[in-house]
């Protein structure tokens, strides 16, 4: 590894990763399980935008003024992205509303206590 | 690697630690908004401003309204 | 296992598996010096052969428009889902008229009732702007959508939740929703039945810059607009209402 400093961005994905599921272990509410999971597919986005970047290279956004052609960053990653953070709140909202399920049936949502309770 | 982005990757480092190590839900709530406006600068740092439309639409309009409501109907009963 | 156990667990396996992913890590170019043999060719050939400027709009709606359909069915399919958890509980409140302002001792007035209700106006008008123009400018059905379901949060800021519930009613968005994830299928089936390819770009591509343009990318960001407009929506007023149930059950 000749700089180490360009590899720095990678351990930050992987950072906000390991201090996602950290969360997750932790918790004491079903909403902040939800929020730290929310963190985990935060780090995948920025590890997906973090590989295609390439300093000398303008946005994959052409117009009259940039001509086609010309250096850009790689615009799949951009397509895949931008359609799973959306897909991906929905998701989440799908997760909230069990959230609300168990709270009507359990009367809490602390996920230690829930394993606890039967029936 | 120029100055910004080194100050915008620790920054999303930085709040993404603060999500995770909130107290009380609601703090965690103001927080993750925070998170998803430091996303959104990254992303836009990153040359990727439909990505950075994408993180702000959703991150800070429209989970942190459902959110809100969740937790407004599981708090206890003060 | 104790809550102490679980921790130590975790920081361990976790420094283990940190340590495998940065040494994966070296494999991967250096930040900021990215080049692949795919990326340039799906640059330089995009704009030419579809008369789109925002290439990912026609990575998402053409190039890769099966990925995106896929994408699609499982946001149908979450919001499905949410419906379906939620409506489980009908409480006796469903035929219960309420006056128009149902919160006691909040009436609005001046500027606190009406500068949200412009603001809904803007953001809607907002929305679709940036879902029309997605293939000229950053934006596109995704992006408008999600800013669209906002919107008509703020009637809910300004008037109150019961013109909320008449303005953004379920039954309709829910078969807009459905009309949007159609649309798009029968796109793509009506090109299967014209060339015998499914999603392919059948309709004239016009000119590049204009505001029509692209041929199906056009048609099938229009109805991704609407899909995830509706699906949005139609979450806030689902969740919402949950609210709404729980402060008549407590009177």
């Amino acid at each position: 590894m000749s700089n180490w400093t360009l590899y720095v961005p990678y351990a930050i994905a992987f950072w906000l990763f390991a201090i996602g599921c950290f969360g997750i272990t932790q918790s004491r509410s079903l909403v902040h399980t939800i929020l730290c999971l929310t963190v985990v597919q935060a780090s995948t986005y920025t590890l997906l935008l973090s590989i295609d970047f390439h300093a000398k290279a303008a946005a994959p956004i052409y117009s009259s003024n940039y001509a086609p052609g010309r250096p850009a960053v790689d615009p799949i990653l951009h397509a895949l992205t931008l359609t799973d953070i959306v897909v991906g709140a929905t998701v989440t909202a799908l997760l909230l509303a069990l959230t609300l399920q168990i709270h009507r049936r359990k009367g809490t949502i602390d996920p230690q206590r829930i394993s606890e309770m039967r029936g | 690697m120029s100055l910004l982005e080194i100050i915008v990757y620790l920054l999303v480092a930085f709040l993404g630690a603060a999500v995770v190590f909130s107290k009380r839900p609601i703090n965690q709530l103001f927080v993750y908004t925070s998170f998803g406006l430091a996303l959104t600068l990254l992303f836009f740092v990153l040359h990727a401003p439909d990505v950075a439309l994408s993180e702000l639409a959703v991150g800070t309009l429209a989970l942190p309204l459902l959110i809100l409501v969740v937790l407004m109907k599981t708090a206890d009963k003060v | 296992m104790t809550l102490r156990g679980r921790t130590i667990l975790y920081v361990c396996s976790a420094v283990l598996a940190f340590a495998v992913m940065m040494y994966g890590a070296t494999g991967l170019p250096p930040f900021g010096s990215f080049s692949g043999a795919y990326t340039d060719l799906v640059l330089q050939i995009t704009t030419a052969e579809r008369h789109v400027y925002n290439v990912p709009t026609a990575i998402n709606f053409d190039i890769r428009g099966f990925d995106t359909l896929g994408e699609e069915f499982i946001f149908f399919t979450s919001v499905a889902g949410v419906l379906f958890i939620l409506s489980a509980v009908r409480g006796k409140t469903q035929t219960h008229p309420e006056p128009m302002e149902s919160e006691p001792g909040i009436v609005r007035t001046g500027a606190l009732r009406w500068f949200p209700t412009g603001l809904t106006a803007f953001i809607a008008a907002m929305a679709m702007d940036l879902a029309a123009h997605g293939q000229l400018t950053p934006g596109g059905g995704f992006q408008g959508g999600a800013v669209f379901g906002s919107a008509l949060a703020c009637v809910f800021l300004g008037v109150g939740m019961h013109a909320f519930l008449q303005t953004a009613r379920k039954d309709l968005f829910d078969q807009f929703e459905a009309l949007g994830a159609f649309a798009f299928g029968a796109v793509g089936v009506s090109a299967m039945w014209v060339t015998g390819y499914f999603l392919k770009n059948v309709l004239p591509l016009g000119q590049t810059g204009a505001t029509v343009s692209g041929g199906t990318i056009y048609l099938i960001n229009i109805a991704v607009f609407i899909e995830i407009a509706s699906g949005f929506t139609v979450l806030t007023a689902v969740f919402l209402n949950q609210t709404r149930q729980t402060q008549e059950l407590e009177e």
